[in-house]
This record gives C-alpha cells, structure tokens and sequence, in this order.
C-alpha cells in the first residue's frame, strides 16, 4: 500500500487538525498513534493499492471530525471542553481584537506628544483591560462547559464535518527553498543595516559629480541593532523547519513556532508604536528629502507612512492574538 | 414507554454493562504484544464489538495507570505502537477476574 502525495498531505491535515485538541502530554505519541491506525485501515482495504485522495477521504469521514477523535483521549477533566473550544476562541479573537482597535484608535486620537512613561502606563492600562476581557469571557465558558448538557449537539460553529473544513497546513510548512531564499535575504538585510547604515541614502548626479543626502536619522539609526535581533530571531524561528520533519513541527513543533511568532508580535507592536508616536521626522531625514526635491512625495508618504503603520499595526495585534488562541487549547485552558 | 425509547434504553444499558468486561477482555487479551488495530479486529472477533475511538483511548488509559507497557517498533515498514499487559496489569486482571465471579454468582442467585 502506498500514499499518492495528496493523501499524504489530507492525512497530514487531519493530523494536524486533531492535534491541536490532543492532551498536551503525549501529543505527538498519540498523533503518531492515529496515523498509525489510518495506515492500518487503509492498508487492510487496499493491500497492494495506491491510497488515493478520494480513499483517504473516505477513511477520515469514518474517523469523524478531529476535534471529536481527539476529545475521546481526554483524561483529564477540562474547565473548557473542545467541544466549546471553537466558539470559545472566535469570541476570544472577535472580543481582543475590538477591545485593542478601539483602545488604539482612541490612543491615537490624542495627538499630543506622550512621553515614554505615559506611553508605558497607556499599555499596562491596555493589558489589564484586555486580561479582564479574557477573565471575564473564560470564566463564562468555564459555566457554559457545567451547564450546557448535551455539548456533543451544542455546536454552532460546525454542525457538520466536512473533510474540506481540515485547515490547510501547507502555510504552517514553508519550501526549503523559501526558508534558505528567507534566511539568505534576513542576513543580507542585517549586513545591510550594520555594516552600510551610512550609504543608505539618496544618490543624485549633479554637475559636482555624484551626491548623496543620508536618509537616516539618528534616532533610527540607534534601533538599528535592535532591528537586526528581530531578523535575526525571525530567521532563527524558521530554523527547525529545516533540521526537523516538517510534519512533526505541524503537530508537535507549532507550539513553540507560535510561542516565538507571537514574541516577534509583540516586539512588532512595540516598534510600530514607537513609530507612530514619534512620528516619521524622527526616523527619517526629512530635510534632506526636501533637499533632493521629494517634499511633496513626502508629505504624501508621511501621510501614508501613518496609514501603513496602523494597519501593520492592526495586523501584528491580529497576529498576536491568533497565535495566542492556536496554542490555547494545547495548554488545556 | 414506546419500542423506540425502549430499545434507545435497552442500548444504553448493554453499552453500560460491557464497559467494565471491555477492560477485563483487553487486559486478557495482551499477554503477547499486540498493535492496536491488530487488537481492535481480534476484540471484534472475539464477541466485543468496539471502534477505534473507544479501544485507543482506552489503551492509553490503561497504559497511564500502569497496567499496560508499550513500545514502539518498526515491522514491516512503519512503526506502530504495541501494548504488553504488564506485572500490575496481571494481578489487576487475576482480581478483576475472581471479582465479576464472584458478583455473577451472586447476579445469578439473584436473577434466577
């Protein structure tokens, strides 16, 4: 019996799927444990066969919806059930996310400049707030769990299993080929932003002969350092994607893949902040754009600049709170 | 009480009395090393009726409470899991074993 590679892949999906609900303890022993049976089954159905996709799909559909398989091997009681989970972590993301943009908008609606200590209580202020969001909704599925009876039937969100629903892992996976090109362009990026910080700049021939204008401020030029740490752990977090089977990061590995996407969240949050409060004069040379004639480009692109870092704003807390939520239910909340 | 809410009860009932023979029939059943799909088939043979979701967890369940030892090993070509009732799980079955003996004897003076 032998996999076709699409088989292979919705058997990696279902996996990965069910996983996510597996007791933390174990995990990837009874992960193996599954994969094991389906290549059992298959291989009683179809000894000398090929497993095609439409066989696999087969077999999973008789498994039944992953979340529900992996509830069966729960042992311990759980203040919320994977059967809650699910609606649980959409309110979760639903809640986080407005509680944030709403915090954030009025944050910025304030321009006034803020010194580092206001804008240090601001975020404690945003935390507490949030961890009292999050309090508050678990404790409420932490009731819901004891008082809804039947909550194999109390499943809003998904009804019906359907084989198409199993997330798609391939993002989870990057190519080798991508990794390498990733990890290639983060270290040219770091011996650009060390070793050539003073070339970085605007180039324009003149009658003199070649001139150049820094672009730079100081200020940035300080968070330089710090920019590279963040390549540098970026292009490190893709590293066991490399040395490892990429399956087993998908099931046991995602966990500190997320742990350390969701560290370079919040480092993201912090710089975009800092950006935004200071304001694009302190990170770039603004006269010397003028001087290279790009002032009107630039009071567009501060404009823009302003736009652009909200919304990567939006997306590092998106970002934050996700991956905050994929590894949940792995620590059996 | 309908036919249909009888037999729904009925099921449940039977159900409710195999659960603890379940546990008696898979410890006896692992004096040598089985796999669980392997174990599963011979279960269903034997007159248990279960399904992978039921047996597999409950593997793992004995296999924490230390009744059951297992390992993995490559035959064939991939690995699988297999379980081996160990020193604790013997003795757990000898006193299962004389326990639901002693409670049928009784159940049969009983339901005479």
């Amino acid at each position: 019996m032998t996999l076709t590679k699409k088989s292979k892949e919705l058997l990696e999906r279902y996996l990965a799927a069910a996983g996510k609900y597996l007791p933390i303890k174990n995990r990837t022993d009874i992960s193996r444990e599954i994969e094991s049976l389906i290549l059992d089954i298959c291989e009683e159905r179809w000894p000398e066969m090929e497993v095609d996709q439409q066989k696999m799909e087969s077999v999973l559909v008789e498994l039944g919806k992953p979340s529900k398989l992996a509830a069966k091997y729960k042992t311990e009681v759980l203040l919320i059930g994977p059967e809650l989970i699910p609606v649980f972590k959409l309110v979760l993301m639903i809640v986080c996310t407005v509680t944030s943009i709403v915090s954030l908008s009025t944050f910025f609606i304030g321009s006034s400049p803020m010194t580092a200590g206001e804008i240090a209580a601001y975020f404690i202020e945003l935390f507490n707030s949030l961890f009292g969001v999050v309090g508050f909704i678990f404790i409420i599925f932490v009731i819901l769990e004891r008082i809804i009876p039947n909550k194999g039937e109390f499943n809003p969100l998904d009804q019906s299993w359907n084989i198409k629903d199993l997330p798609d892992i391939k993002e989870k996976i990057p190519s080798k080929a991508e990794i390498i090109t990733g990890i290639f362009f983060s270290i040219i990026a770091i011996i650009a932003l060390n070793v050539f910080t003073d070339y970085i700049g605007i180039y324009s021939f003149g009658s003199e002969g070649m001139n150049f204008l820094p672009i730079l401020a100081p200020e940035l030029i300080q968070l330089l350092p710090l920019f590279s740490l963040r390549i540098a752990i970026g292009a490190m977090t893709l590293l066991p994607f490399i040395i490892s089977r990429s399956a087993e990061l998908t099931r046991s590995g995602s966990y500190y893949y997320n742990i350390s996407q969701m560290g370079l969240s919040l480092f993201d949050i912090g710089i975009l902040i800092l950006f935004l409060k200071r304001g694009i004069e302190s990170f770039l040379l603004v006269d010397n754009f003028a001087k290279a004639g790009f002032d009107e480009i630039f009071l567009l692109s501060g404009t823009l600049f302003k736009g652009i870092l909200i919304l990567l704003l939006c997306l590092s807390i998106f970002s934050l709170v996700k991956r905050t939520l994929v590894i949940l239910p792995k620590r059996h909340v | 009480m309908n036919t249909e809410d009888f037999e729904g009860l009925y099921k449940k009932n039977i159900q409710e009395m195999r659960r603890g023979n379940l546990l008696m029939a898979v410890l006896a059943l692992l004096p040598v090393q089985k796999y669980g799909y392997a174990l599963l088939k011979e279960m269903n043979s034997s007159g248990f009726p279960l399904t992978q979701d039921t047996l597999y967890p409950l593997l793992r369940r004995l296999e924490d409470q230390g009744l059951l030892s297992s390992e993995w090993i490559i035959d064939t070509s991939r690995p699988r899991k297999y379980y081996l009732i160990n020193e604790n799980g013997v003795k757990m079955l000898e006193s299962l074993k004389e326990e639901w003996q002693n409670q049928s004897e009784r159940l049969r003076e009983v339901i005479k």
